[in-house]
Formats: structure tokens, C-alpha cells, sequence
């Protein structure tokens, strides 16, 4: 049963003309509370772009009297904006300056992000291809210097962007389209697949010329049902939360991986683009999808529940399963979206959200426990 | 000789057109390219415009809430109150636009002008029909009016904050030149109130002529009228006349105007003669101080009077005026009718007729619904496609078709065959929106698309997923058997790993199956289970379900099993027994009928049998082993 939002809970939202494929929180200092500045980058539009908004700049301040002041009304104001051609297919902040952007036509692009502009510092394009036409690098992940993209050409690619020349390959020719990745530690990364699988890497593990195989191979959910998004819990690396293309979400734990199909929980009726733990209260999961919903799942109060047997008070909350479904408190923070959401980030109290509708939109003092 | 030739060129989004100048036809023919354009549908850029996607995007948030809200109410009819809070909120859409168009707008632009104007009459249109038609009808019409014009004619309001920032500056209000304009218009429209504000400000407001103004416009009785009471609105008239007689005015001509329009006396027009622009401007007052006991039907006349006072310029009427005296004259439909050829394009009219049936409006003749059934999905129709044909506002065009119950889902599949699938998250997107509106044809279609696609580039084991996507069993076979053929040699078929959990989905083509058996026996190969891997073979050995060409793969297979290192017996006796006999088969079929079935080329036939002769060999060894371990 999904509960409508506190009434406490406050929301901002602005047009910013383009669909949002991706939002990101710049890296604050405090990590209690949202920093001052997001990025965002947009999908199907004829020419897409990366931009820089502060969530707190006044218009004087922002803009010189040369330039045209934005509209009246407006929560968000662009600070700066960068043409990327093709769509945004992920966005990561290495650090506080400088912006990783995946794009359609296979490329991964390394931009210096600042209030007065972004600027591109260097490229490796072309990354994934399918013969000799790109294709799509669909998803990245960072981690310290280490950059991971994983392609509809089903490569796996490994990066330092530091050193432009340096490229790994992970993986063999067998892997299907890879659809999402993520760190979960410093040596390991996990990828989703467009056939449902996700697969484990061990990054220290020296592959052949083609690229080995992965430490482990999970059937996630079926063969027509792709592996669309995955979250890492902060605390511990090998519970990972993922999204499937047919509205499902499951966790699993990587470590226990012999069992067959964990449970798999619908909540949606399109695919979930994007599922992220909380980074400081990891009992709160937040999942986007296809269907306009944005769920805040509040998993809490099941660690003091007495329904939970001996057993499984040792376990993480987020693998109960059935007992999971029954009792985590969903509450939808957009009930009246209409169209897709595809973002979200979390920082502080504040979820930020990006969707189809062309609106970022800024939820405050969600209640986090 | 000179002569002028266009060629011409399009497709379903823009046209180019070439002009060139023919010089000479023979004996060669030569000429100049003057120019070329290209020709794009206005709606294309006009779409690309931020204010006019806010306003697309916000009132499709609208719209599906009336829809939505409509479906689930008693009897699918929604109450007056929750019609007008809907009408409102469009209208503030609307106007939102208008603003954030000027704001935006970076220089001048023919187009922008164009769009705020057609915004601007939009609004102008839709506050009079919620006022007809939409809120509950009771109370003075004449009222209505005035609450009309307050929101629409803001010339009045202009000259006050130009007098006002003049005022600033030092110069007295009364000196400027729109004083008195500003004053008569605001009596016009009904706001007594804002008058009466104005006049104080002038410098001879004590004298007797301007007190006896202010006396007759703070008593002004609007809510007399409201409550019906027509006799407290004709003794105030009264009143007004009686001072206008008695010369109470006579020292201040302009204030002798006001005393005259507010007595209702004709008199007033011929003062107003080079004030008024528009008959709209006169309409309201010529309303509510002449004929204030005015009933819904009687406002055509009204405005037919208002007409003859202040004709138009040229002679013929423009489409909006067109549009307000129909709707004035309560022909709803002929309204729509003008209203289309003054919009920018469908947005207006679609939204406008979709509120207006839902508020019962009477569209055509009485009893024929259809007619209003048909009107509605024909604008939704048109407004939904011109949605669908730009490049990113596909999915809320699609929302509009699939509110059209009769023609709606052959538009939408036809549109949505026309989306170019390039690329993998546009396509899970696609696959989403053919789940939410049941347009499986066309998921089976996207899905096809996908795997062509990967085929082409020769990535077949990602075809393979997407083959899958697509639940073609003809395709998925195809693409299997590309697959056993690639990747057979190689061995990488052992790392598929869709395979293992294909579940229920491998039923959909007998190749499917097969490869999903393959696959599973080299896993237990693997996992070192050689006896039940050697089991698993045999059966898809005999069971002939693979393709020809892979037979050899199979077979090359099986003759690593037939020689283990440690000399174990891992194909039985009974099966040894049945692969020499299907052997024996393909030999004949390939040495006596030289067949190339199971092979690539002529060239290759031998190196088959050579590979048959060496098996048949391998076979009855490990016939002899089996039969002594027996």
C-alpha cells in the first residue's frame, strides 16, 4: 500500500526544457545537508546538454547585466550549460569540480564544471560501438580515479581519467547489452544486464585479451525482464538493490549468490530507471520509474519488529523478501506525476528528481530515520 | 530564353525547396542555382520554443486530470465547481505562457508578437466561455461582464502605471494624456472603484463637480445587481441623470462624459468616439449601464449594438471577433470554427471543446451527440499527431490519442511505427509505452527493429536478447541458429548465461530449445558431470532438432568425450549403439549423395568425413570398452 506524502514535506519544481535523463548532486562539504549546486543532463532533445543549477543563487547575483535574466518564478537558476549532441545516458561527479557524462553515441566525456561554465577537459570517444557505428555507453560508475562503462555493445570497459591511453576490457563477447553498473567496493564492480542477469567483477582479477569472466553470474529476474538500474548500500557493499525493466525491484546479496531468483517485488508498471539507497540512512531506499512514480521506501521499522524471527534479526532489513513487502512503509513523493521519472538523487534530507515532464524537482525534509 | 525551375524534396518532417534560372535548353542545358529552403512545419519550431513546451507539457498535466477525474465521477459528469477549477487552471496556463513568452522573448520577433497576440485572444476567448457556459449560471450577466473585462482589457491599468511612474517624476497626474482615457475606460468596464481612485488624484478633486462625481461612483450599486435588485440600480441611475440634468458637471466636459455613460444616455458614444478602439471596450459598458437587466440571450444584440457604435476598421471582422460574437450569440460550434482559423494551431481549440462537451455544452444541433463525440476526437486527433511528429513530445501526444476511444489506437500505431528506434534506452522506452497502451503489434515491431539492427553489426549474442524482447518465434529462430553457426566453433556459446534462466521463454522456437540444451551441456561439461553431460548430448545428437550445418560442432563434441584421459566410459552402450547408426545415415547422405548440408562448401566435405571417419572410429572403440565393462 503506498501512502501519500507528509504534509510536511516541501516541493520545488522548475522547467527546464529538455527531458532529464539524469540528475546529480554536486559533492558537498557537509554530507548532512544538500549542497548549493546539482547538475543535469537531458535525453531526446535534437541537440542535449549537460547543466550546472544552484538550488540558492539570487538572479542579481548570478547574472551580469549583459546577460538575459532568467524568468521570473524560477527555484532553480542555470549557472552553466554544456552541448553534449547526443543524450545523457549517466552523469557521476568525480569530484567537486569535474563531471563524468556518458552519452548515446558511445562516448565518455570529462568536463570541468564551475559557476561560469563547463569545459570539456578531454573525451574517449567512441567507446562502445556495434561494427563500425557507435552505440550507446549506457552507464558509468567511479570510484576514486577508477572510471567503469559498460555499453548496448555488451563491453565493459575500465578507465583511469587520469590517463586518457589506459583501457581495460572486462568481460567476454558472451555478455548481453549492459544496461546499469556500479562500484561495490574498491575492487569489485556489478553490472545489470538487458537479459536479466547481473554479474559480479572482480577488478583485480587479470583477464585474457578478451576480458574474462566475471567472478559470478546472478539470474535476477527473467530473461525478457533487463536489469534497468542498481543501488550499492553505503554500509555494505554486497547488498545491492536492483530495478527491472517490467516494474520489479529485488535485493540480493552477492556474497550468498546460490540461491536461485531472489524475490522479486512489483511496484510499477514500466521500467525503474533508477533505485539508490540513502547514503547516510541506509534503511531508505528511493526508486524512480517509468510510470510516474517516485517511491521513498521506509524500511526502519522493521528492525524493531517482533514479527521477525531469530533467525532473521541477524539478516539486513532489505533481505527479508516477503516479510519486506509486507511491512516497508512506501510513500509516493510525486503523486501527481504523469509522465516517466528517471533520476533521483539523495543528499541530506533533500531528493532531488529528474523526469520526462521536462521538471527538476526538489523534495525537502523528506522524513529520513 | 529564361526560365524559372523549382525541384522539390521531403520527407515527413521538413521539404527543400531549390530555385534555379534556366538560360539555355539547347544544345546544352545550362543555368544558375539561384537559392534553396528548406520548408518546415511551423509547429516544429514553434514546439521547440520553452514557453510554449511549458505550456504543452503543463496543460497535459490538465487534461489527463479531466479525463481522469471525469471517468470517475457519478455518471461520468463532473459537478460545475470542479469544471470551472479546471477551466482556471488552463486559463492560468495559459497566461503563464503569454508572460513567459515576452519575458524570454530575446529581441524582436514577428513570430513571438504573433504567438503572445494569439495567447492573449486565447484568453480573452476561453474567460468568456467559462463564463458562458462553464460556471453555474445565476446572478446578473452583467456582473460576469464586468469581472470579464477586469481580467482581459488592461489598457486602462497601463495608462495608470504610465501616469503613475510620471507622477514619480514630478508631473502632475491630470496632465497627462491618457488622464481621461484611462478614467472613461475604467467606468466602461464597470470599475467604478478604480475611476473614483483616479479622479482624487487629479489637482480640482474639491470642487463641487468632482465631489459629486466621487458621491455617484462610490455608491454605484454593482451588488445590487447580483442580488437582482434592478430597482436600486434604476434609482441610481436616476440619480446620475437627474445631476446631469441639473448641470451638476457642466464646468468639466470630461466629467460631464462619465455623468452621461453612467445615466446610460447615447449621448456618452458620441464623446467616446476617439477613445474607444474596439467594440469590445464599449461592449461591456454599453451592458451593463444600458441594458442591465440583460439576459445570456440577449447578449448578441448587445454586441450587434456595439458593433454598429464602433464598426470595425476595414470592414470585415477578424477571426476573433468572429469568435466572441458567436459566442455571444451562443452558436457554440461556429465559434469553434472561427477560433481555429485565429489559433496558432490545435492546442486552443481541442482543449476548449473537450471542456466545453464535458460541461454539457450544446455543440451542434440538439440530439446529436455524435456530431460533438466526433468533433472531440477529430481536434484531439489533429492536436495528438502534431504532437507525435516532433521529435521529443511524442509521449505526451500519445496520451491525447489514447483519450480518442474510436480512431485513437490506429493513430498511435501508426505514429509509433514511424519512431526511429535508434538507440537501446529509446527503445525500452518505446517497449514501456506499447505495455501502457497495449500496442503489442508494435512492441513485437520495436523489439524486431532492435535485433536487425545488432544482426547487421554482427553482434548476435546481444541480438539474442533482444530476438527474445520481440516473442517472434520465426525471428528468434533465426537468430539461434545465426548464433549456433557464429559462435558453435568457438566455444562461446558456453558463455550465454540468458540461457540459463530462460525459463517458460525457450518454448517460443524449437532452435531455442535446443541451444538452451547445448548450453547446459556445457555447463555440466563444466561443472565436471561427464556422464550426464555425454547423456545430454547423445539425446540432442539423435533427436536431429539441430541445424545440419552444427552437426559437425556436436560431433567434434562428442568425439572428446569418446577419449577421456583416464579412460572412462562415458557414453553408454545403448547410446554408442544410436549414434552409430544416425553415423551411418550422414555418411551415406554425404559420401553417396554428396550432399552439402553439413557443410559450409564443397571444399569442406572432405575434411567432414575425414572428421566422420575419425568419430565411427572413436564410437565402436568405446563400443568395445563398454561392452567389457558390461
Amino acid at each position: 500500500m503506498v501512502n501519500a506524502p507528509f504534509s510536511s514535506l516541501s516541493e520545488r519544481a522548475q522547467f527546464v526544457c529538455g527531458k532529464v535523463r539524469k540528475v546529480r548532486w554536486a559533492i558537498g562539504v557537509d554530507r548532512t545537508t544538500a549542497p548549493d549546486t546539482f547538475a543535469t543532463g537531458t535525453w531526446d532533445q535534437p541537440v542535449n546538454d549537460v547543466s550546472l543549477w544552484s538550488t540558492t543563487a539570487s538572479r542579481s547575483a548570478a547574472f551580469d547585466s549583459s546577460a538575459s535574466p532568467p524568468p521570473a518564478g524560477d527555484t532553480f537558476v542555470q549557472l552553466s550549460r554544456f552541448e553534449i549532441g547526443a543524450d545523457c545516458e549517466d552523469l557521476v561527479f568525480a569530484t567537486s569540480k569535474t563531471l563524468l557524462v556518458a552519452t548515446s553515441s558511445g562516448d565518455v566525456r570529462v568536463l570541468d564544471v564551475t559557476p561560469d561554465q563547463i569545459v570539456q577537459q578531454h573525451a574517449w570517444e567512441q567507446l562502445h560501438s556495434l561494427g563500425s557505428l557507435p552505440c550507446a555507453a549506457s552507464c558509468l560508475s567511479v570510484h576514486g580515479t577508477d572510471v567503469v562503462t559498460g555499453g548496448e555493445d555488451g563491453k565493459i570497459i575500465r578507465l583511469d581519467f587520469n590517463r586518457v591511453d589506459v583501457k581495460t576490457k572486462i568481460g567476454n563477447i558472451g555478455l548481453s547489452s549492459v544496461r546499469s553498473l556500479s562500484h561495490c567496493g574498491k575492487d569489485q564492480v556489478i553490472s545489470g544486464h538487458l537479459t536479466g542477469q547481473l554479474q559480479v567483477w572482480d577488478l583485480r582479477v587479470k583477464g585474457d585479451r578478451e576480458g574474462g569472466d566475471p567472478c559470478q553470474t546472478l539470474a535476477a529476474s527473467t530473461a525478457l525482464d533487463a536489469v534497468t538500474s542498481l543501488g550499492v548500500h553505503p554500509a555494505q557493499p554486497n547488498l545491492v538493490a536492483f530495478g527491472t525493466q517490467l516494474g520489479s525491484v529485488g535485493f540480493c546479496d552477492i556474497r550468498n549468490a546460490h540461491r536461485p531468483l531472489p524475490d522479486l517485488l512489483p511496484i510499477a508498471s514500466g521500467p525503474i530507471w533508477e533505485i539508490a539507497f540513502h547514503p547516510l540512512y541506509p534503511d531508505n531506499c528511493f526508486t524512480c520509474a517509468d510510470d510516474g512514480t517516485l517511491l521513498h521506501w521506509d524500511a526502519a521499522a522493521l528492525k524493531q519488529s517482533s514479527f521477525r524471527s531469530q533467525d532473521a534479526s541477524r539478516m539486513n532489513v532489505w533481505l527479508l523478501g516477503a516479510a519486506l513487502s509486507d511491512h516497508v512503509k512506501l510513500t509516493n513523493l510525486l503523486p501527481d506525476q504523469k509522465l516517466p521519472v528517471n533520476s533521483v538523487d539523495l543528499a541530506g534530507g533533500s531528493v532531488l528528481v529528474g523526469s520526462d515532464s521536462e521538471l527538476v524537482h526538489l523534495v525537502e525534509n523528506v522524513l529520513l530515520r | 530564353m529564361n526560365s524559372n525551375s523549382i525541384a522539390l524534396a521531403g520527407n515527413h518532417e521538413s521539404m527543400v525547396v531549390s530555385l534555379s534560372k534556366i538560360s539555355q535548353l539547347k544544345p546544352q542545358k545550362t543555368g544558375a542555382h539561384v537559392g534553396s529552403f528548406e520548408l518546415v512545419p511551423l509547429t516544429q519550431t514553434r514546439f521547440s520554443n520553452p514557453s510554449v513546451r511549458r505550456l504543452i507539457i503543463e496543460s497535459h498535466g490538465i487534461f489527463v486530470n479531466l479525463q481522469a477525474q471525469t471517468k470517475a465521477s457519478v455518471q461520468e459528469q463532473l459537478g460545475a465547481d470542479e469544471l470551472v477549477s479546471f477551466s482556471r487552471q488552463y486559463r492560468s496556463v495559459l497566461r503563464s505562457a503569454c508572460l513567459s513568452l515576452q519575458e524570454t522573448a530575446q529581441g524582436p520577433s514577428e513570430d513571438i508578437a504573433l504567438l503572445c497576440d494569439i495567447y492573449r485572444g486565447g484568453e480573452l476567448v476561453w474567460s468568456l466561455v467559462e463564463l458562458l457556459f462553464i460556471q453555474p449560471q445565476g446572478g446578473s450577466v452583467a456582473v460576469d461582464l464586468v469581472d470579464w473585462a477586469q481580467l482581459n482589457f488592461t489598457q486602462a491599468d497601463e495608462y495608470t502605471c504610465e501616469i503613475l511612474k510620471a507622477a514619480e517624476s514630478g508631473f502632475r497626474p491630470d496632465q497627462q494624456p491618457q488622464y481621461w482615457n484611462a478614467a472613461w475606460l475604467f467606468v466602461l468596464s464597470g470599475r467604478c472603484e478604480d475611476a473614483r481612485r483616479l479622479l482624487l488624484s487629479h489637482s480640482r478633486k474639491d470642487d463641487a463637480a468632482f465631489r459629486s462625481i466621487d458621491e455617484l461612483l462610490k455608491k454605484f450599486p454593482l451588488d445590487a445587481l447580483n442580488r437582482d435588485d434592478v430597482s436600486a440600480f434604476s434609482d441610481w441611475q436616476e440619480e446620475v441623470g437627474s445631476r446631469l440634468r441639473n448641470q451638476h458637471f457642466a464646468s468639466y466636459p470630461q466629467l460631464e462624459t462619465i455623468a452621461k455613460i453612467l445615466a446610460g444616455n447615447d449621448a456618452a458614444w458620441g464623446d467616446l468616439r476617439d477613445v474607444i478602439d474596439s467594440w469590445h471596450e464599449a461592449f461591456v459598458g454599453l451592458a451593463l449601464y444600458f441594458h442591465p437587466k440583460l439576459r445570456v440571450v440577449e447578449l448578441g444584440e448587445v454586441a450587434e449594438e456595439a458593433l454598429r457604435l464602433f464598426p470595425v476598421s476595414n470592414g470585415s471582422l477578424s477571426s476573433l471577433d468572429q469568435t466572441l460574437l458567436a459566442l455571444l450569440e451562443m452558436d457554440v460550434l461556429e465559434a469553434l470554427r472561427s477560433l481555429s482559423s485565429c489559433s496558432a494551431d490545435w492546442w486552443l481549440v481541442s482543449h476548449l471543446t473537450d471542456l466545453l462537451i464535458k460541461a454539457g455544452a450544446q455543440l451542434g444541433p440538439t440530439g446529436d451527440e455524435a456530431t460533438q463525440v466526433d468533433l472531440r476526437e477529430f481536434l484531439l486527433l489533429e492536436y495528438g499527431s502534431s504532437l507525435m511528429a516532433h521529435d521529443s513530445l511524442w509521449q505526451i501526444g500519445a496520451d491525447y490519442l489514447s483519450w480518442c476511444p474510436r480512431n485513437g489506437r490506429a493513430y498511435l500505431e501508426a505514429f509509433f511505427d514511424k519512431i526511429p528506434v535508434d538507440r537501446e534506452h529509446k527503445a525500452l522506452k518505446l517497449m514501456s509505452a506499447c505495455a501502457k497502451y497495449q500496442l503489442d503489434s508494435v512492441a513485437t515491431s520495436v523489439a524486431r527493429q532492435m535485433t536487425v539492427k545488432l544482426l547487421s553489426a554482427g553482434r548476435i549474442n546481444i541480438a539474442l536478447g533482444w530476438c527474445l524482447q520481440a516473442k517472434d518465434p520465426a525471428l528468434v529462430s533465426f537468430v539461434v541458429e545465426r548464433a549456433l553457426l557464429e559462435y558453435g566453433q568457438s566455444g562461446l556459446l558456453g558463455s550465454l548465461h540468458l540461457l540459463e534462466h530462460l525459463g517458460d521463454n525457450a518454448f517460443i522456437s524449437p532452435a531455442l530449445i535446443f541451444l538452451q540444451k547445448y548450453h547446459e551441456f556445457h555447463s555440466l561439461l563444466k561443472a565436471g558431470e561427464l556422464l550426464k553431460a555425454g547423456q545430454l548430448l547423445t539425446d540432442l545428437i539423435v533427436s536431429k532438432v539441430a541445424p545440419r550445418k552444427f552437426w559437425k560442432v556436436l560431433f567434434a563434441d562428442a568425439l572428446l568425450l569418446l577419449d577421456p584421459s583416464d579412460g572412462q566410459v562415458i557414453i553408454d552402450k545403448e547410446a554408442t549403439y544410436q549414434l552409430i547408426e544416425l553415423l551411418q545415415s550422414v555418411t551415406t547422405e554425404v559420401t553417396a549423395l554428396r550432399s552439402n548440408a553439413f557443410v559450409d562448401s564443397d571444399a569442406d566435405r572432405n575434411e567432414f568425413s575425414e572428421q566422420m571417419t575419425a568419430f565411427r572410429l572413436a564410437l565402436f572403440r568405446n563400443l568395445g570398452k563398454a561392452v567389457c565393462l558390461s
